[in-house]
């Protein structure tokens, strides 16, 4: 099948406007006669649970969590952009397009992220109204904060927990919905298949993760909000339960998966401290707005260091490296995440890593909170040169702006990061690549729709920080809505869908199988054994950088691993009882398809492009290389296994905005 | 670390359910009570029962 990304006629800024005035609507009354299927409920499943159903379809809408309210949109931190100018910085809708464009480096699709940027504003509004508590400066304003990437501060934010409060926002718009009955909730329930009735996606198959049984669900369209897949390198920053399940069936069934090889790794994450650990921890990149990253200068600093000998804090300014600033003055500290990743994985490759690993490097405080703290004194009317009191000053503004995450790395670490650097890594964080879809959200499954990070479409290879609230509400509130009715208009006489249909027994027959299988399975290893040894292959050798030996490798590796997997599983308990292993041990099995899928991707992928590094393909200054030729978006159909996958490809045009190499310093 | 965890234990809502003793070994300091659960969990796989916490 010839992808069709569906993309309107017409300028730029003229595109979203106009579809908006040429496509199909449904009338209120229609609406009632249409049922819709949200699978996911966190910023975007849950903001379009939300106005599907204010629009007066019937929605029903599925979580495997206990409550939308545990949807891993709750761990966001930092912000959400938005091109609202109101620091008078020079903001824009093009600028914001702009920035995401190239901070994609060039792989994203330009129709979808201008239609991003434009919508971007009404979130705010949006969520004002709804009682978010975004930060407000000290005239009652909206404030705004700087994030990677960009020249401008465009960032709304909520302390450090944007993506909670933006979560309780969608969650009472959807509970509102929930009690005038336009929402059916299902909680702990997990999607296992999607139906496909006459080529069109009908319904799907769920397993009710309390009691184990298998239902069918059927409905006119079905909408995957279903996140990311970074949890296929076991350990990230991601939440224990996060998934490619739902996607990677709704891919088996013929949506096409894009661009899986691109991955975000997140520069400032706790690191990594022993073989125990099953997640890791994010602290926010907005702290990279007053936080200096750096390492030692010298060999026998870092020794020291690494052996107790010597506190950071006693390091003279200059016997420190502060690799960013040096590298990328222009931007410093603030360059994208796939820049600040790497170059971290430089400093530590060459051994100046601080802790015991030898894989960590400072964020330093100290000078911000001597910046602010003599502010403030000024402000005050304070003596200015009184060290002890500009540093307590300076802490309290650090506290108001951070306190949280400041509080969270002390619990993790047992360091104070007020008196002590804090010590980061990269982690993997998000995925960029995903489900397949035009401009109107659609998969190559008519009547299947992907969001939010499920999606593939506005991130290029790299997102910057505070995109991914904006993409997953812009999906949800603002774009999914009216594109869906196009669709649903045709539907309005289909009246109900039936689950008796062959095509549900057939789906729930074959969900039920794979079940069958990994209980019945007589091995003697640990779903998570796996899935551990599946994340030491991606992150050894899909991780921040790739070669295409190690890539080969990596994909026989995981191939092998999948078929010693069914043969040496062991899922404990039965399939019909509250069993998170056996729920597990299906994830599991989905990853090992897809992370060998990724694998091949990034070997084809003859190129560096933001979050995707090819040894091969650099700068003599160590910097990623893109290639013309592969300005195209690959989009993979299943043919059973991951090595048949079958590759298509989507021209990526620019026509405004130049491609140009894409430059930090 | 050598710990007695006493976890309760009930199939169902209709099950009574029982605080049931496990003893578990290489429990490191730095670990948080998730992970410390996971080292139980191995020691579940040899019995065949879910977990259920």
């Amino acid at each position: 099948m010839a992808l069709d990304s569906k993309i309107p006629q017409g300028a730029l800024a003229e595109k979203w406007t106009k579809h908006k005035n040429d496509i199909n609507l449904v009338n209120p009354a229609n609406k009632r006669l249409i049922d819709v299927i949200v699978v996911g409920t966190g910023l975007a499943g849950g903001s379009a649970a939300a106005t599907l159903a204010e629009l007066g379809y019937n929605v029903k809408a599925f979580c495997f969590q206990d409550s939308p309210r545990r949807a891993h949109s709750i761990a966001a931190q930092g912000g959400i952009n938005a091109a609202k100018n109101y620091q008078g910085d020079g903001d824009s809708t093009y600028r914001l397009f702009y920035d995401t464009v190239k901070g994609g480096d060039y792989r994203s699709r330009e129709a979808n992220v201008y239609r991003l940027a434009e919508v971007s504003a009404n979130i705010i509004d949006q969520c004002v109204a709804q009682g978010v508590p975004f930060a407000r400066d000290y005239g009652g304003l909206l404030d705004n904060r700087s994030f990677g990437g960009v020249l401008v501060s465009r960032t709304f934010y909520a302390k450090g927990q944007t993506g909670q409060q933006l979560l309780l926002g969608a969650y009472s718009a959807m509970n509102r919905q929930i009690g005038r009955g336009k929402i059916k909730m299902y909680n702990r329930h997990e999607m296992l298949d999607v139906v496909i009735v006459d080529g069109k996606a009908r319904g799907i198959i769920a397993r009710n993760l309390v009691t184990g049984e298998i239902e069918r669900h059927a409905a006119h369209a079905v909408v995957l909000g279903t996140g990311g897949y970074g949890n296929v390198f076991f350990l990230s920053t991601n939440a224990m339960g996060s998934n490619v399940t739902a996607a990677w069936r709704a891919h088996k069934r013929g949506a096409y998966f894009a661009n899986p090889c691109y991955t975000q790794i997140h520069p400032t994450c706790i690191p990594v401290s022993g073989d125990h650990q099953s997640k890791l921890t994010l602290m926010s990149e907005s702290l990279r707005n007053d936080g200096r990253i750096w390492v030692p200068k010298h060999m026998k600093d870092v020794e020291a260091i690494r052996s107790g000998k010597l506190k950071p804090t006693q390091l003279a300014e200059q016997d420190r490296d502060y690799y960013l600033e040096r590298r990328y003055p222009a931007f410093g500290n603030l360059v994208p995440r796939d820049v600040a990743s790497r170059a971290a994985k430089e400093r530590c490759d060459a051994g100046y890593g601080i802790n015991a690993t030898g894989e960590a490097v400072y964020l330093d405080f100290a000078a911000a909170i001597i910046r602010y703290g003599k502010e403030k004194a000024h402000v005050k009317g304070l003596n200015e040169n009184d060290e002890a009191l500009v540093k307590e000053l300076g802490k309290e503004v650090v506290k108001a702006k951070y306190g949280n995450l400041f509080q969270m790395y002390e619990k993790i670490v047992d360091e104070n990061p007020y008196e002590t650097p804090m010590m980061i890594f990269p982690a993997v964080h998000y995925t960029m690549g995903g489900i397949w879809v035009d401009y109107n959200l659609q998969t190559t499954i008519p009547g299947l729709y992907a969001i939010g990070e499920a999606n593939f479409s506005d991130h290029g290879s790299n997102r910057l920080g505070a995109s991914a609230l904006m993409q997953g509400l812009a999906d949800g509130y603002f774009v999914l809505p009216y594109t869906i009715g196009d669709y649903l208009s045709h539907d309005i006489r289909t009246g109900a869908i039936s689950t008796d249909l062959p095509e549900f027994e057939e789906a729930e027959k074959s969900a039920k199988e794979i079940i069958d299988h990994l209980i019945n399975n007589k091995g003697t290893k640990s779903v998570d054994s796996f899935h551990r040894r599946l994340g030491k292959i991606m992150w050894n050798k899909c991780g921040m950088s790739r070669n295409e030996k190690e890539l080969k490798e990596a994909i026989q590796e995981i191939s092998d691993l999948r078929k010693e997997f069914y043969k040496e599983v062991l899922v404990p308990g039965t399939a019909d009882e509250f069993n998170e292993q056996l729920a597990k041990a299906g994830r599991v099995a989905d990853f090992l398809e897809l992370g060998e899928l990724f694998a091949k991707d990034a070997l084809v992928r003859e190129e560096s492009a933001g979050g995707h590094f090819r040894e091969e393909h650099q700068t003599p200054e160590g910097e990623a290389k893109r290639r013309t030729e592969f300005q195209f978006v690959s989009a993979w159909e299943y043919k059973g296994e991951p090595k048949d996958a079958v590759l298509h490809k989507e021209a990526l045009v620019y026509e405004n905005i130049e491609v140009k190499e894409r430059s930090y310093k | 670390m050598n710990l007695t965890l006493k976890i309760w234990r009930q199939k169902s809502a209709n099950d009574k359910g029982k605080l049931v003793d496990y003893k578990i070994s290489d429990v490191s300091p730095d670990m948080s009570f998730l992970e410390m659960l996971d080292v139980k969990q191995s020691i579940d796989r040899k019995r065949r029962i879910s977990c259920s916490f």
